[in-house]
């Protein structure tokens, strides 16, 4: 079977068994809180993408919170391939930015049909799905309804067909302009996330804690470990 | 050598470091490296902590006699590329987040919560 193809039947595949329409976007946090994959956003050199891992039935995923969120998304819906669908997956990856061989190819295609189904289609106005007719109001409108980079957004259009390099070249730039003076929220185009930790680890730690299994100060640190600072905990946030 | 020493040699070369990277990693120079890992020197149990974090493993582990347990406890290691030391702080502290988190499911299974 020709391999986009194949992906784009994985990525149908992922939808349906996560309960998310064909057209709709990804709720990428939510997701990973349903899947339980613990997810930790860290401030990392420009070019590792992020890291993935299973160990025992942990599975875990280390986001670069420095680039921006869309490009962040574009990371971990790579990521669910691997996790998913990748058959050499050897427990623990570090995903580079150029890696563009192999799994990490089919990863990136993944992720691309992934955040960007073909029912993006319905968001382009007919009069604009003519080779290189899409406007720049309907490119912010499609990359913020589906929290995808402007990059991603592009290499997906020119692979559908819509636009060419040339296309590209003219309408990669400006981006956060172009959506703050559409009325766009910006922050999709900005680095963020920095130490969120996505997953049960702090519901476990209380837990063990209000069960007096673990004491105060290991309750503590755990929640130190994750980047809270001692004056942010309140152990009597929860009392009645 | 002792065991601890051989372990932490053992754990560094799988994690492609060399004595040098470990040692800027930890501020110390690449000759104490050598002295932690021939034996002639034990570091202090705050290093030991640090040490055990870049390797992903319990510090007990670093003591661990069993090569079996030590091959088990390897996934975790992830492979240094071209990591910055601070990248490699941040990927130290990833690991101890999962560390943390595979200890209190443990416990959590443990206990029957």
């Amino acid at each position: 079977m020709d391999y986009k193809l194949d992906l784009n039947y994985k990525s149908s595949d992922f939808r349906s068994k996560n309960g998310i329409g064909f057209k709709d976007p990804i709720p990428f946090k939510s997701l990973l809180n349903k899947l339980n994959i613990l997810c930790v956003f860290k401030p990392l050199s420009e070019e590792i993408s992020g890291m993935v891992g299973q160990l025992e039935s942990l599975k875990f995923m280390l986001i670069n919170s420095n680039h921006s969120i869309g490009r962040q998304n574009f990371t971990i819906a790579h990521e669910f391939y691997h996790l998913y669908y990748d058959k050499n997956f050897k427990k623990a990856i570090v995903d580079y930015k150029n890696s563009n061989e192999g799994e990490e190819k089919k990863a990136s295609t993944f992720a691309s049909v992934l955040i960007l189904p073909d029912g993006l289609i319905d968001l382009i106005p007919e009069k604009e799905r003519g080779k290189n007719k899409i406007t720049i109001q309907t490119l912010v409108k499609i990359e913020q309804y589906y929290q995808s980079s402007r990059t991603a957004l592009l290499i997906r259009l020119k692979n559908m067909n819509f636009i060419n390099d040339e296309y590209i070249e003219q309408n990669r730039n400006n981006v956060i302009n172009q959506a703050k003076m559409l009325g766009y929220d910006c922050s999709l185009y900005f680095k963020g996330n920095e130490n969120v930790v996505v997953g049960e680890y702090a519901s476990i730690a209380k837990k063990l804690y209000d069960n007096e299994i673990i004491s105060e100060s290991n309750y503590i640190d755990y929640l130190i470990d994750v980047g809270m600072n001692s004056e942010e905990i309140d152990l009597n946030a929860f009392d009645e | 050598m002792n065991l601890l020493g051989a372990n932490m040699k053992r754990y560094r070369e799988y994690n492609s470091l060399t004595q040098k990277e470990l040692a800027d990693f930890l501020g110390c120079s690449r000759e104490v490296i050598s002295y932690y890992e021939s034996g002639s020197r034990i570091p202090k149990i705050d290093v030991l902590n640090k040490i055990s974090d870049i390797f992903g493993i319990e510090l007990c582990e670093l003591l661990e006699e069993s090569s079996e347990m030590v091959e088990e406890n390897l996934v975790l290691a992830f492979r240094k590329n071209d990591y910055s030391n601070e990248d490699f702080g941040e990927i130290a502290s990833f690991k101890r987040i999962i560390k943390n988190y595979m200890k209190m499911e443990r416990l959590i299974t443990e206990y029957g919560l």
